[in-house]
């Protein structure tokens, strides 16, 4: 199976290209259009989990802020296409996974082939003050993974020491350690620079690895239109 | 300090990779990333002389920027100490970014949300838009950078450069900056009529010679469509 990226970046969609009998996991709602012997299966966990294994999966996806129900396009038969659009505008990365493990922001995960497992994994509580997904999915085994930003993705290198804003984070290979920081905390916790900042929380990285920012914040586009809008009304 | 913009036009973001020394000022929570020995420092965005009236002055300052013109009150100084560092900027609003080099000779006019950062030399004032401006559905206030030094701007869309040579007209809501050369009042487009009728409500009309930068969007514009869209 590969995945081909088009209309980047300002609207990209992901092309999934598989073989006779291969399948592709995808995020709920994603499926823009497919070719019609993909069959469409629905289940909380993958195949031979049982059906506890596949509840246990299915609830720690939904803390994770997915779907409870993973879906997966199955081409019986023959080969087939299909592809996938992410909800908000902007950009798909697409990484071959074959060793170690990818860490996804839980909202920008797309799709990936059968060939990888995918676990909630818990950020740290301190990261729900960043606003950005408490929980992150962590994406293990051999093949394809796709995953969407809001504006355009950045890859970059990290050596060394390297700090995110909390809602700029995509995805980061495994090999980098994080850790939850305020801002401006350089030379220890800087009270002023954390409230007035306008930055709150930001991430830490260490080590080497390929890390994948977003050049816009969902918060704070968020934000910006919320305050033109009138009032909610319950 | 070098200035390389990315993700152009729908989503723009400076990457600044800086020298020993270089410093460079951002609206608050416009910092995507960054190296981590960068200094960062918090600010009142508005300057005093020092001593308490000094802060006092500033606050002073910061709040009326925050209330009259809608900008950040607080602002973020990031310092390099050494070749090589890094800090990536970006709005909140999708469009593009542009640089623009000031010097002293060159001193531009920008809409006040259309500020992202600019270099420690470039002097960022408030300036009155005139009572006009009152009607004319944007700010009162623009932001008038002088100086020396790298300034960054951003827009709602692509940003469209133009030289204005004579005279020329721009919708309000499209205005992103202007050369300190250039002035301008505002207009209506025709008669009352067309004013209250065509949907293109007051202009400015600008005169001289300079460059004009302006937004292929227009944020009232999307909010206004956006309003009726909305469930009751």
């Amino acid at each position: 199976m590969h995945i081909e990226v088009q209309h980047a970046p300002a609207y990209a969609i992901a092309i999934a290209h598989l073989d006779a009998g291969e399948s592709v996991v995808a995020e709920g709602g994603a499926m823009v259009s497919m070719d019609s012997h993909m069959k469409l299966s629905t289940s909380a966990g993958g195949e031979g989990d049982g059906v506890l294994g596949g509840l246990m999966k299915g609830l720690k996806r939904m803390v994770a802020g997915e779907s409870f129900f993973q879906n997966r396009f199955v081409a019986e038969g023959a080969a087939g296409h299909i592809t996938f659009a992410p909800t908000l505008q902007g950009d798909i990365a697409v990484h071959e996974l074959s060793q170690g493990t990818l860490i996804i922001q839980s909202s920008s995960f797309l799709c990936s082939g059968t060939g990888i497992e995918l676990d909630a994994r818990w950020g740290g509580a301190r990261s729900f003050f960043g606003g950005e997904g408490l929980i992150m999915l962590k994406a293990t085994g051999t093949g394809p993974v796709a995953f969407n930003s809001f504006g355009g993705i950045k890859e970059i290198p990290v050596v060394g020491d390297f700090v995110v804003d909390t809602g700029h984070i995509v995805a980061f290979e495994d090999s980098l350690e994080f850790n939850i920081d305020s801002f401006g905390s350089s030379g220890g916790f800087n009270l002023k620079s954390f409230f007035l900042g306008g930055e709150g929380l930001v991430c830490h990285f260490k080590g080497s690895g390929r890390l994948w920012i977003q050049t816009r914040n969902t918060q704070g586009f968020g934000t910006l239109l919320g305050r033109q809008l009138p009032p909610r009304q319950s | 300090m070098k200035i390389d913009i990315e993700s152009r036009p729908s989503y723009g973001m400076a990457v600044v990779t800086m020298n020993d020394g270089d410093s460079l000022v951002a609206e608050s929570g416009a910092m995507v990333a960054m190296s981590s020995e960068l200094d960062v420092r918090t600010g009142f965005n508005g300057t005093g002389k020092g001593g308490f009236l000094g802060w006092l002055q500033a606050a002073v300052t910061a709040l009326l920027r925050r209330v009259l013109a809608g900008e950040s009150m607080f602002v973020n100084t990031f310092s390099a100490s050494a070749d090589g560092q890094q800090v990536m900027l970006a709005p909140e609003m999708v469009g593009d970014v542009e640089k623009v080099r000031l010097d002293k000779d060159r001193v531009i006019t920008v809409q006040a949300t259309s500020y992202l950062a600019s270099g420690k030399q470039v002097v960022v004032d408030l300036v009155w838009g005139g009572f006009q401006m009152l009607f004319s559905g944007e700010g009162a206030f623009f932001l008038k950078c002088s100086g020396k030094g790298p300034l960054l701007i951003n827009a709602y869309g692509a940003i469209e450069k133009v030289e204005v040579e004579g005279a020329y007209v721009v919708d309000t809501g499209h205005l992103v900056a202007f050369e300190g050369d250039l002035t301008w009042r505002l207009k209506k487009v025709g008669g009352w009529k067309s004013t209250l009728l065509s949907g293109e409500g007051l202009v400015m009309e600008f005169k001289g010679d300079g460059t004009l930068w302006l937004q292929t969007r227009n944020l009232k514009s999307l909010v206004s469509w956006l309003i009726p869209q909305l469930p009751k």
